[in-house]
C-alpha cells in the first residue's frame, strides 16, 4: 500500500493561508468526488480544521497513487488557488512518516491544544466523509481505525492529555474545571483584547464558553475579538457593571496601576451576593488587586499563582511525552508491518495456486499411469504430493514474511514474481 | 442458593475495605484497570450486602418487620450509602469521593455490629404503618443528611486549596465547587422533607400510642424535644438559604449542614441509647401509664413504681 500526504497545520503555516485551505464539509464532497474522477484508483480523506488541512491518498500500488505535486495542484484547483501559491506552505509525508504523523494527529499529540479530545472527532467525521463519497475504502479503513485506536491508547496509558503547559490553558482547562461544573452556562468576562486574551478565549471555547463579553479601553478591538468569538463587545466604561454578574473573569490589559482596587470591589461584592466568582488576572503588573482573593467566594489567580502548576505539568509531561511517542512508534510498527504482510498475500496466494495446479496435473497423470483404484493408496499418494509442495514453499515463503517485518519485502517479491513467470 | 446464607458482615465490609484501599492507592500511582476493580469491588459488596439484610429480615419477618432493630437500620443506611457513592462513582470516575463516602459506611456497619444484641422493635411499633413511615423517612433523612455532610467536607477541602492556590494534586481529585455546592443544597432540601414527614409521623404515632395505652409522651421526652430542636434548625435552614441568596454560598452551605450532622449524630446517639422503638421502651411506657392512671389507690400506685424501676433497672 502507497500512502501519501499533503497538508498544512498552525505550527508552519499562517493563518491567511490556513483561511485560504479551509474546506467545509459540502466542499469536502465534492472534492474528494472529483479526485476519484481524477485517480479512481486511488482513495483520499480530506482533514480541515480550523489549524489544519490535510490531504491523505491512498493506493495499492505507486504507479496509480497521485504524487505529491499532483496532490498539491488538485488541493490548490479545489480552493481555487495556483499551486505556487501555496506550495512552499505545505508540508509532505509518504507512506509510514505519513502513518505516523496521521497517528499523531488523531492522538492530540500535534494539536494547538494538546490533549484536545475534539481532533479525534475530526479525524473521524473527514474518514466519514470520504467513506460517503466512495464505495470501497479498504485501504484507508485500515490506516484510519488503527489512528483511532492508536489515539484511545495514548489516552489511556499515559496522562499526556491531561498536562497542559501553557498559563491560560492551565487556568482554563484545570482551575476552572475545578470550580465551574460547566461553562456554557456561565458569564464570562475577558478584559483587553490583546494576543493573551485571544488564546485564552481559544481555550474557553473549546471547554464550551458561550457567554463571553469582551470589555476593552478600545472599543474597536473589543467588538473585533468579540466578533471572532461569537462574544458582544461591551464599552469600557460597564466594566463594574459587568463584574457584577460575571462568573468568570479573564484580565489582560497593559494598565500600570490595577484597574479594580479592593474598594471597588467591595462596593460591588454585595451585589453579586455571594456568588462565586473566578479571576484570572494574566495582566502584568497586575488587574486586580492582590486583597480581592480575600473576598468569600472569589478565587483570584494570578500568572505567578499559576507558574508552579505549569512547571509540575511541563516536567509531568516531558515524563509522558516519550512515552506517548513509544506508544505511537510502536503502533506504527505494527502497522507497517501488518501491511507489509498483508502486501505480500496476493503473490504468496498465487504461488500456492500455482504450486496446487502443477501437484493436481501430475497426481492425475500419475494415477491414470498406475491404474489403481486403492482409494488409499491415491490417498497417501496425494498427501505426499502436498507435503513435499509444503516443503518446497516453506523456506521461500517465510524468507517473504521475514523481509516484511523490516520493511516493503518488493525485491523477494519481484525477484518470487519473475522466478514463477507470475503475471500482474 | 444455599452459598447466599453464608454471607456475612465480613463479606461485604472486606469489600468495602478493598474499595477504600484501591481508592487510596488512587492518591499514588496510575494504574489502568483499577477504577474497574475499585467499582467492582463496591458492586460486589452492595450485592453481599443487600442479600445479607434480605435474608436478616426474612428471618425476623415472621415476628417484625423489614427495619426491625437498630442494627438492620444501620444496615440499610449504610446500603443507601453505597448506592449514593456508587452513582457518583460512576458519574465522576476521576473524583475520589470514596475517601469520604466509604468511611462513613464502614462505621455504619461497625456500629449495626455493635447493636446486634440490643431489643428488636415491638412487634406493634414495626407493623403499624405509621412506623414504617416514621422509620423509613427517618432512614432516607439520615442517609441524605451524611451525604451532605460528605458533600460538604469536600467542598471545604476543595475551596481550601483554591483559595491558598496550592499545586493541582496530581491524583487527588474532587467534584467541582459547583457541583458539590449544589448537590449539598440539594441534600440540605431533601433532608428537611424527609425529617419533616419523620417528625410528623412521630407525632401521629405518640397520638395513637397516647389514645391506646392512654400514655403522655410529651416534650418532656428528651428524644421528642431534641427532633423538634433539630428539625426547626433545617426548617430555619433550609428557608434561609431558599429565600436569602447569600447564604447559598457553598462555604455556608457546608456549614449549615455539618450543624445539621452534628445535631443528626446527637439524635442518634440519644435514640440508640434510649433504645426508642424497642419493645423494652414500650412495656416501660406501658408500665409508667399504668402508674399515672391508678391515682385512686396510692399504696398499689408506690408498689407500681417500684416494680417499674425494677423492671427499668
Amino acid at each position: 500500500m502507497k500512502f501519501q500526504l499533503v497538508g498544512c497545520s498552525h505550527h508552519h503555516t499562517p493563518v491567511e493561508i490556513r483561511e485560504k485551505l479551509a474546506f467545509s464539509n459540502e466542499q469536502i464532497r465534492s472534492t474528494l468526488r472529483d479526485f476519484r474522477d481524477a485517480f479512481p484508483k486511488s482513495e483520499a480523506v480530506l482533514l480541515s480544521t480550523c489549524n489544519r488541512t490535510e490531504f491523505y491518498a491512498a493506493a495499492e500500488a505507486s504507479v496509480i497513487i497521485p504524487t505529491h505535486q499532483e496532490m498539491i495542484e488538485f488541493l490548490a484547483f479545489s480552493r481555487g488557488l495556483r499551486a505556487d501559491e501555496i506550495r512552499d506552505e505545505l508540508f509532505i509525508e509518504s507512506n509510514e512518516s505519513a502513518i505516523k504523523h496521521l497517528f499523531t494527529v488523531a492522538s492530540s499529540l500535534d494539536s494547538l491544544v494538546i490533549g484536545e479530545a475534539q481532533i479525534l472527532a475530526q479525524v473521524k467525521s473527514a474518514y466519514e466523509l470520504a467513506v460517503q463519497e466512495s464505495l470501497s475504502m479498504p485501504l484507508s479503513h485500515m490506516t484510519f481505525q488503527a489512528a483511532l485506536m492508536v489515539a484511545k491508547k495514548v489516552a489511556t496509558h499515559t496522562s499526556i492529555q491531561q498536562k497542559r503547559i501553557s498559563v491560560p490553558s492551565i487556568a482554563v482547562c484545570e482551575f476552572a474545571r475545578e470550580i465551574f461544573e460547566r461553562l456554557d452556562d456561565k458569564k464570562i468576562l475577558v478584559i483587553g483584547a490583546g494576543e493573551m486574551a485571544e488564546e485564552t478565549l481559544v481555550y474557553l471555547k473549546s471547554e464550551g464558553g458561550k457567554n463571553i463579553s469582551v470589555v476593552n479601553r478600545h472599543f474597536e478591538n473589543a467588538q473585533k475579538l468579540a466578533e471572532q468569538f461569537d462574544g458582544k463587545a461591551v464599552e469600557w466604561d460597564s466594566l463594574f457593571h459587568e463584574l457584577e454578574s460575571a462568573d468568570f473573569v479573564v484580565s489582560t490589559t497593559g494598565a500600570t496601576e490595577p484597574i479594580v482596587s479592593a474598594e471597588k470591589f467591595a462596593a460591588i461584592h454585595d451585589r453579586r451576593q455571594e456568588k462565586t466568582l473566578f479571576v484570572l488576572d494574566l495582566a502584568i503588573p497586575r488587574d486586580f488587586a492582590g486583597e480581592i482573593a480575600d473576598f468569600s467566594n472569589v478565587y483570584l489567580f494570578t500568572v505567578d499563582d499559576l507558574q508552579s502548576q505549569c512547571e509540575a505539568n511541563r516536567i509531568a509531561r516531558q515524563k509522558e511525552w516519550p512515552k506517548a511517542e513509544r506508544i505511537i512508534e510502536k503502533e506504527t510498527d505494527e502497522f507497517m508491518i501488518e501491511l507489509n504482510r498483508r502486501m505480500t498475500g496476493p503473490t504468496i496466494k498465487r504461488v500456492r495456486e500455482l504450486a496446487a495446479e502443477i501437484k493436481d496435473r501430475e497426481l492425475h497423470r500419475l494415477i491414470n499411469k498406475l491404474e489403481t483404484n486403492d482409494e488409499k493408496t491415491k490417498r497417501e499418494i496425494s498427501i505426499s504430493f502436498e507435503r513435499l509442495i509444503n516443503k518446497l514453499l516453506h523456506p521461500p515463503l517465510e524468507s517473504i514474511r521475514d523481509e516484511a517485518k523490516s520493511g516493503e519485502p518488493t525485491g523477494l517479491l519481484n525477484a518470487l514474481k519473475r522466478l514463477f513467470q507470475l503475471k500482474d | 442458593m444455599d452459598f447466599l446464607s453464608k454471607i456475612t458482615v465480613t463479606c461485604f465490609a472486606a469489600s468495602y475495605i478493598v474499595a477504600l484501599i484501591l481508592e487510596i492507592s488512587r492518591l499514588f500511582f496510575r494504574a489502568p484497570v483499577r477504577w474497574a476493580v475499585m467499582f467492582g469491588f463496591g458492586v460486589a459488596g452492595l450485592f453481599a450486602h443487600a442479600v445479607y439484610i434480605a435474608l436478616q429480615t426474612n428471618v425476623s419477618f415472621t415476628s417484625n418487620s423489614p427495619l426491625s432493630n437498630w442494627s438492620v437500620w444501620c444496615l440499610v443506611a449504610s446500603l443507601l450509602l453505597v448506592v449514593s457513592y456508587l452513582w457518583i462513582t460512576f458519574r465522576q470516575p476521576n473524583a475520589q469521593t470514596g475517601l469520604f463516602i466509604l468511611p462513613l459506611v464502614l462505621a455504619l456497619v461497625g456500629i449495626a455490629q455493635l447493636m446486634r444484641q440490643t431489643p428488636g422493635f415491638s412487634e406493634s411499633n414495626a407493623k403499624s404503618v405509621w412506623n414504617t413511615i416514621h422509620g423509613s423517612a427517618l432512614l432516607l433523612g439520615t442517609v441524605v443528611i451524611f451525604l451532605g455532610f460528605v458533600m460538604g467536607l469536600m467542598y471545604i477541602v476543595q475551596a481550601r486549596r483554591l483559595k491558598q492556590k496550592k499545586k493541582k494534586p496530581t491524583r487527588f481529585k474532587l467534584p467541582s465547587l459547583e457541583w458539590l455546592q449544589r448537590s449539598t443544597e440539594q441534600t440540605l432540601l431533601t433532608s428537611t422533607i424527609l425529617l419533616g414527614f419523620g417528625v410528623i409521623s412521630g407525632f401521629v404515632l405518640n397520638h395513637i400510642n397516647r389514645e391506646n395505652v392512654n400514655q403522655t409522651v410529651g416534650l418532656s421526652d428528651p428524644i421528642v424535644w431534641s427532633s423538634l430542636v433539630m428539625f426547626g434548625w433545617l426548617l430555619t435552614v433550609t428557608l434561609i438559604s431558599r429565600f436569602y441568596k447569600p447564604a447559598r454560598s457553598g462555604h455556608k452551605m457546608a456549614y449549615l449542614v455539618f450543624s445539621c450532622f452534628f445535631f443528626l449524630v446527637l439524635e442518634l446517639a440519644l435514640v440508640l441509647t434510649a433504645g426508642h422503638g424497642s419493645a423494652a421502651e414500650e412495656s416501660a411506657q406501658e408500665e409508667s401509664a399504668l402508674v399515672i392512671d391508678d391515682t385512686m389507690s396510692p399504696n398499689s400506685t408506690v408498689e407500681l413504681r417500684i416494680h417499674s424501676a425494677e423492671n427499668a433497672a
